[in-house]
């Protein structure tokens, strides 16, 4: 058997037969999941800052993959049009402007690492990003979320948020920037 | 394909490499990525029974059905969290606001009135049920200001860590906040890590408890002389109340409480708390604290328990201030663990991750670990976040265990979770996992459970990989019924505080914003279809009452679109002959629903092949290739060979089983479809022939030719929202968690502010806790605070 973790950044050149093999083959969709994982989980932490609710909209995203399959033409990467289904699912989940889940509640799935130490020194780093980027243009963080979180080049960026690619560019910049000038992120890398 | 570099600034690169820092450190939960990939083939398949390793392609429909699941879960979440509720007058009187919710009819809504009855009160579509009294006191309450916490020294950790009775080498931890240091004290058997005075997190037996398994069946008064014994015993005297978690097995709360005797809250459902986990023998086998300092800032009016229930009853014209909302479903109550347990003084071979420790004293060597052990011995490489194969013996003195290295070395092993159902073979416990993997779980606890069946059922082994043998550490088992939990919240949060013995007006109540639920829009709506084939599927959902609704499904391929669609201007007696099978139509998309699904209007519809029947077909597999595509060639006993395809047309190049095992399909051959030369075979099910388990035939029946039968709590349309009974109303004082806030120098003060908290259960189980703001609006300013999510 395949392990999980192994092959999500293997390279992309092949999703979009990939992607066509999928509509037919669940093996091939799993693939292609076992590669972009990472990406959409990262994504939705970012967004979240907690497992829980990121677990579940990766959950969300992946299903809604799975559903539209089809629809995927290749005619941009399958990470960018993945990305645009968790954008959605993220926007979505929004809409009831939920407060986080702490981060020890998420524990549903016991874990064999230390349990704290640095696990807790990552948990509050993710947690102090989190909370950095949304006090950021939306747009701004998503754009930084898309680019470092879920590891989009930013033409691929741009199709996610219909924007050329020099806009993003832009959008990194100034998002960039007010981290530094309005979050206390800039503190901790000092 | 990481992103470029466009940065203008080095302080900006800095930011950057800070998030790309993070990112890469954020990896899913392996057992949550497993549980995803089977969820999503469990989507596409479905089981007939614990042998078969790969089957039928499940209805396109019922997929549908469960992504309209999760987006009804998730829109009547949203939904409910933006109904709104009254603002109070704009004169600043801390009376009932004019515009409230119509309330059930002889409900008195003077205070202290608004006592449950069997009807309850209308409520986001449900019926919230009003169970406990509400208070006719305090009418005043205290806010109190957090006093930062401050990082601990090395001398306050010993104290602590004497409190624990302690007597070890102390040793410099990652802090949890960024540029700090927490210390680790232990004695081989106890492990403290010690953040500061208020937070710290204590191990009673690291080495015994991997997981933190808390006791199931503990009496309250047992678990409460516990935890008291426990607390006084190490010099913790302050005031508290016992609380048990609802949904982790010997999990209990010590509540703070204040001067007044009201417990503090903070986010989601947590209060400030020691947070104890105790163990099968009733003792407290892990401590959790997380208290706060505070300082009195003054005492001040608060609104009755009545007008903050009013505002729980809300109001859908305007926005919900002053309030925050939460909920958690699921829970581990059901769930069995085991951990992998290994004999003392014997040579054994372990995996894991290392953990290395450096002294405060310099002249004392690194702490190092291998997972939760204690590593001895050869470790002279040791750093972090390595994998290892250490070969070695565990000892055990003195009531310490350890694990003594002999050898060490990096290993390509990788972590792993795999679903599957265990039995046995002759004097072996053997895993067969879902994907039809077979691995032999060595040393598996005899009461694991065997021959689980999945779906229902799921059992999930953890551990690593190595070179194809599956090296467990882990078994969860989740029974039927077993839930994996979840949760959220609503509310736009807390007014921020208006201590200044002025009262600021408030604006008159702002308009809700409208919904973004508007039907979605297909561009296929108009087109006219002429005899159109497709795919019929057909869901019926039955209600509790006994009432059924029939769905028909048409899918449809073209060159030139793909469409899923419901069939209207027809019925389930006419349709019924035809479920799963080819379907001619004539009809109009009238139009989309919310979700863009196209509505078709049928005029006229053909069967292309009248009496065309599902059968049980027995053959074998291969893989092979045809024009480029990957097919599985499926040859059946009469030796006739048949491209396989899914249901609804696509190629399907899954095995059951290895190639060349002898399965059993339920199929469909539709006349003159060909593939490649080869007649198709439509796949509708597939298993092995024979149960691996026992030898024995495997029986398969035909089912494709019946409506998928769903409750009606499935049917996306029909969904209606649980009911709530609050259980609990109480004073609280609330305060976003500050465990996890990070230093800003320029940050304002943190209030500990009075709320009243409304809380208790759905009806479909899920907890829930309502708080609302308690300071009369005179103190308060109409603009909202910053939340500030514990997470």
């Amino acid at each position: 058997m395949d392990t999980l973790m192994a092959r999500i950044n293997e390279p992309d050149n092949d999703e979009a037969d990939l992607a066509r093999q999928a509509i037919a083959d669940i093996d091939a969709f799993a693939e292609l999941y076992r590669r972009h994982l990472t990406r959409v989980y990262r994504y939705h932490v970012a967004h979240t800052g907690n497992p829980k609710d990121a677990e579940d909209l990766t959950s969300q995203t992946f299903i809604a993959a799975l559903e539209g399959i089809r629809s995927f033409r290749g005619a941009g990467s399958f990470a960018a049009w993945l990305m645009g289904i968790a954008s959605r699912k993220r926007l979505m989940f929004f809409r009831g402007k939920k407060p986080d889940i702490p981060l020890e509640e998420a524990a549903h799935y016991p874990s064999s690492d230390p349990p704290t130490d640095k696990a807790a020194n990552r948990r509050l780093q993710l947690a102090s990003v989190a909370r950095a980027l949304r006090q950021i243009s939306p747009e701004r963080a998503e754009a930084l979320i898309l680019t470092y979180f879920g590891g989009l080049s930013h033409a691929e960026t741009g199709r996610v948020l219909n924007k050329t690619e020099a806009a993003v560019k832009m959008l990194v910049s100034r998002g960039l920037q007010d981290l530094r000038e309005r979050t206390s992120l800039a503190l901790e890398v000092e | 394909m990481m992103n470029e570099q466009f940065t203008n600034d080095d302080r900006d690169e800095d930011i950057a490499r800070k998030l790309k820092d993070v990112a890469e450190q954020t990896q899913a939960n392996v057992h949550f990525a497993a549980a995803l990939e089977e969820r999503l083939r469990d989507t596409r398949t479905q089981k007939t029974g614990p042998f078969t390793s790969r089957f039928r392609q499940i209805s396109p429909a019922v997929r549908w059905v469960a992504l309209m699941l999760l987006l009804g879960l998730v829109l009547s979440w949203s939904i409910r969290n933006l109904i709104p509720a009254p603002q109070p007058a704009a004169d600043n009187t801390p009376g009932l606001p004019d515009i409230l919710t119509p309330t059930p009819e002889g409900i008195d809504l003077t205070p202290t009135a608004a006592v449950p009855t069997e009807n309850g009160y209308d409520w986001r579509g449900a019926t919230l049920f009003l169970a406990a009294p509400l208070p006719d006191v305090p009418a005043e309450a205290n806010v109190y200001r957090l006093t930062p916490d401050q990082p601990a020294t090395a001398e306050e950790a010993r104290f602590v860590a004497q409190r624990f009775g302690i007597d070890g080498d102390m040793y410099r931890a990652p802090g949890e906040l960024p540029d700090t240091t927490s210390y680790m004290i232990s004695d081989g058997r106890q492990r403290l890590y010690v953040r500061s005075r208020n937070y710290f997190t204590y191990y009673a037996d690291y080495n015994a408890n991997t997981l933190l398994l808390g006791a199931r069946d503990l009496s309250e008064d047992d678990a409460r002389t516990a935890i008291d014994s426990f607390l006084s015993a190490r010099g913790f005297d302050f005031d508290y109340q016992i609380e048990k978690d609802e949904g982790i097995p010997g999990l209990y709360y010590a509540i703070l409480l204040m001067p007044d005797g009201h417990p503090i809250h903070f986010d989601y459902n947590m209060p400030s708390r020691l947070q104890m986990t105790l163990g099968k023998d009733g003792q407290i086998i892990s401590v959790d604290s997380s208290q706060i300092d505070y300082e009195m800032v003054g005492t001040y009016g608060v609104r009755s328990a009545e007008e903050a229930f009013q505002q729980v009853l809300g109001n859908p014209e305007v926005i919900q201030n002053g309030v925050l909302e939460s909920s958690r479903s699921g829970g581990m109550l059901n769930e069995s663990y085991w951990e992998r347990s290994y004999p003392d003084d014997k040579t054994i071979t372990i995996y894991g991750r290392v953990t290395s420790f450096d002294p405060v004293d310099p002249a004392k060597p690194p702490f190092v670990s291998i997972n939760s052990y204690t590593a001895t011995g050869n470790t002279p490489t040791a750093s972090g976040d390595q994998l290892v194969e250490a070969t070695g013996q565990f000892h055990t003195a003195n009531g310490m265990r350890s694990f003594e290295v002999e050898s060490w070395k990096l290993t390509d092993a990788t972590e792993t979770a795999v679903m599957g159902s265990l039995t046995r073979e002759g004097n072996q416990t053997v895993l067969i996992s879902d994907l039809g993997g077979k691995y032999v779980i060595a040393d598996a606890p005899a009461d694991v459970p065997l021959d689980t069946v999945p779906p229902d059922e799921q059992l999930m082994v953890g551990g690593f990989m190595a070179n194809e043998d599956l090296v467990w550490t882990t078994i969860q088992y989740f029974p039927t019924g077993s839930n994996f939990g979840g949760g959220g919240g609503g509310g736009t949060g807390f007014h921020k505080l208006n201590l200044s013995g002025t009262a600021v007006p408030f604006s008159t109540p702002t308009a809700a914003p409208e919904s973004n639920q508007t039907p979605a829009e297909s561009p296929l709506v108009g087109k006219h279809l002429e005899k159109q084939r497709g795919t019929l599927t057909i869901n019926i959902y039955k209600g509790e009452d006994g009432t059924q609704r029939p769905e028909f499904s048409f899918i449809t391929q073209t060159q030139e679109m793909y469409l899923y669609a419901t069939l209207e201007n027809v019925s389930l007696e006419e349709l019924l002959p035809y479920q799963n099978r080819p379907l001619d139509i004539w009809g109009t998309v009238e139009t989309a629903d919310a979700y863009g699904t196209a509505v078709i209007s049928v005029d006229k519809f053909e069967a292309p092949y009248p009496g065309l029947a599902f059968q049980l077909i027995k053959g074998t597999q291969k893989n092979s290739e045809i024009d480029g595509n990957p097919v599985t060639l499926f040859t059946a006993e009469d030796g006739k060979t048949y491209v396989q395809m899914t249901r609804d047309n696509g190629l399907d190049s899954s095995i059951a089983g290895e190639v060349g095992d002898q399965v059993l399909v339920e199929a469909l051959i539709i006349p003159d479809q060909t593939f490649g030369n080869y007649p198709v075979v439509q796949v509708f099910a597939i298993g092995l022939a024979t149960n691996p388990m026992n030898g024995e035939p495997a029986p398969m029946t035909i089912t494709a030719d019946q409506p998928y039968v769903m409750d009606a709590s499935l049917d996306p349309t029909t969904y209606v929202p649980p009911n709530s009974t609050i259980e609990t109303v109480e004073l609280v004082y609330y305060l976003p968690d500050p465990r996890y806030a990070t230093p800003d120098t320029g940050a304002e003060p943190q209030y500990i502010q009075p709320a009243w908290r409304f809380a208790g259960h759905n009806s479909n189980g899920d907890v829930f806790e309502i708080l609302v703001q308690a300071l009369k609006e005179e103190y308060l300013l109409p603009e909202l605070d910053t939340y500030t999510p514990p997470g």
